[in-house]
């Protein structure tokens, strides 16, 4: 009786230095035995063949097991030891996400394509810190590692693997010996599609004087929201002259109106805040009648924080520093 | 839920709390009686770490219970989920290490919304000694007519393709169902899932937790099904 043939696990080509390896359907689903021959021919390649720079392609993927995915970890583990470097590219959406769930887009160097992985794995990346009250977390993005080479960057924004923010950052920063990038917009993700951002210069046409910030909440304001809210608040460095525009809020509930009146009574670091909302929803401005810090006109709600101290007038920052330190 | 093999490796713990419930849901690797015997583990070691604190921090419950499990070889990444739900004030508080966000509909708007809470997976082999992970407790509102929903990542299939995987399908089942109860919102999951075209046999154990507070009731009697 003829046995039926091994599959092959892992297809392998060399680029120069680079072992880049095409993983295949039945080594992401393989259990068992079979799992454990996928990894014994994955960690063969560095403790045998002595790899030391791995593109690990998820291209053939149409599912990955959560026994493959522990194999990757170890991979990344035994690699980093080496020690090297491993870059994941070509990843589905879908078995992306699980990484961001997981945090373990913190860990792993996701790249969009192979020829991107190509030119970043000898790159020297730089890392970020996430700017967000907090997090303080150092991490490095497709952005970090594909333009570190640059002295000056287009507008990119980078994902806070810790947190999951996403802040944008001037595209006139200089980052060759920069130590720290001026981060023009903050979003903290509320439900799906909806958010709270900080921006420093506000996108209002009749843009408010330098030393405000705008706390603006897309979507709902509840108990949920509430909290990225406050979060949101923290960011903005004191002493804070914050403007929370509620123009695009769709819904307000109890525990999120009392954490705008709750932001607007604090004092601490000598903080003044004023609530923006639009003419246009009248039940969202019943909810707040009779707060003396609502208005309905931008420019009323920035004269209503009065004189702009000259320690506000400073931009969020972002810091910076070359990776791995 | 329902095993991939003989026996799963999945678990569910509910532990009443004063006037709170808590309830974890979570994933142990690999298949077999080692999986079930990591799994029943955790879920007790949960139940007892859920007694023992002073005030409920979710956060923090999921740090000590990562910090315990880290220190032993024997054990490998977990993935879990936990929620404690306050009736009297309406309030639930979820924490995540690791598994497929949460759902929670809103009889108020008639909708579903996915919970993006985030967190690391419980004892991964990436962990660094000096910087152990750090979980968020979120909190949301729940009131009667509301209806949560807790997976594990076997349901969503989450290391599929998009395309393929029966991933976030069951929300509009959620809103149609909601008001027929946990057990039917469940079982309405559960045959979706069963019927969802997929090549060969699925690929993990898949567990739903379904809690609804009744319509017309006070928040304070829930009921729960498995």
């Amino acid at each position: 009786m003829s046995e039926k043939p091994r599959p092959t696990w892992i297809d392998v080509s060399q680029a120069g230095d680079v072992a880049v390896v095409h993983v295949t359907r039945s080594a992401a689903t393989a259990d068992g035995g079979f799992a454990t021959e996928v990894r014994r021919a994955l960690f063969n390649l560095v403790d045998e063949r002595g790899v030391r720079k791995l593109v690990l392609s998820f291209a053939n993927l149409e599912h990955l097991s959560s026994t493959f995915l522990g194999t990757v970890i170890a991979m990344h583990k035994r690699v980093r030891g080496a020690p090297g470097r491993m870059i994941l590219c070509e990843v589905d959406p879908g078995i992306y996400e699980v990484f961001e769930m997981t945090k373990l887009d913190k860990i792993f160097t996701v790249l969009p394509l192979e020829a991107d992985a190509l030119q970043a794995i000898d790159a020297d990346a730089v890392e970020t810190l996430c700017p967000v009250h907090g997090c303080g977390a150092w991490g490095t993005s497709v952005h970090t590692i594909l333009l570190a080479s640059s002295t000056r960057l287009l507008p990119w924004s980078i994902t806070c693997p810790e947190c999951g923010a996403r802040f944008d950052v001037d595209g006139e920063s200089p980052v060759a010996g920069a130590a720290s990038l001026v981060a023009r917009k903050v979003s903290l993700g509320t439900y799906d599609g909806e958010r709270v951002e900080v921006y420093y210069q506000s996108e209002w046409s009749n843009c408010p004087p330098r030393g405000v910030y705008v706390v603006e909440l897309v979507g709902r304001l509840d108990l949920f929201a509430a909290d990225i809210l406050e979060r949101a608040w923290l960011t903005v460095p004191p002493p804070r002259r914050v403007v929370i525009d509620l123009r695009k809020a769709v819904e307000l509930t109890g525990p999120g109106a009392d954490m705008v009146r709750e932001l607007c009574a604090r004092g601490e670091d000598d903080s003044r805040t004023a609530v923006l909302v639009g003419k246009e929803k009248p039940e969202l401005a019943a909810a707040l009648t009779g707060w003396p810090a609502v208005h309905d006109d931008p420019a009323a709600a920035v004269r209503a924080l009065g004189e702009i101290p000259a320690e506000a007038k400073r931009p969020l920052t972002v810091a910076i520093r070359p990776a791995g330190k | 839920m329902l095993p991939k093999g003989e026996v799963g490796a999945d678990f569910v713990e509910a532990v009443p709390r004063g006037d709170q419930l808590v309830l974890a849901v979570g994933d142990a690797p690999g298949t077999g009686l080692k999986g079930g015997f990591v799994a029943r583990f955790v879920g007790n070691l949960f139940r007892r770490l859920v007694k023992q604190a002073g005030a409920l921090q979710l956060a923090e419950l999921l740090t000590e219970l990562n910090r315990e499990l880290s220190a032993h070889d024997y054990f490998e990444a977990v993935s879990m989920q936990c929620v404690a739900l306050d009736p009297r004030g309406g309030i639930l508080a979820v924490a995540n290490a690791g598994c497929p966000y949460p759902v929670l509909y809103s009889s108020r708007r008639g909708r579903c919304d996915r919970l993006p809470v985030r967190g690391e997976v419980i004892c991964s082999p990436l962990q660094d000694p000096h910087a152990p992970p750090r979980y968020e407790q979120r909190r949301v509102e729940m009131g009667p007519g509301d209806v949560l929903v807790l997976l594990s990542d076997g349901l969503i299939e989450g290391h599929a393709r998009r395309a393929e995987g029966y991933g976030y399908r069951f929300l509009p089942l959620v809103e149609q169902n909601a008001s027929r109860g946990a057990r039917a919102v469940g079982e309405a999951i559960l045959d979706a899932w069963r019927a969802h075209p997929r090549p060969g046999t699925y690929a993990d154990d898949v567990t739903v937790v379904v809690m609804a507070v009744p319509l017309g009731e006070p928040a304070a009697t829930q009921e729960v099904r498995r």
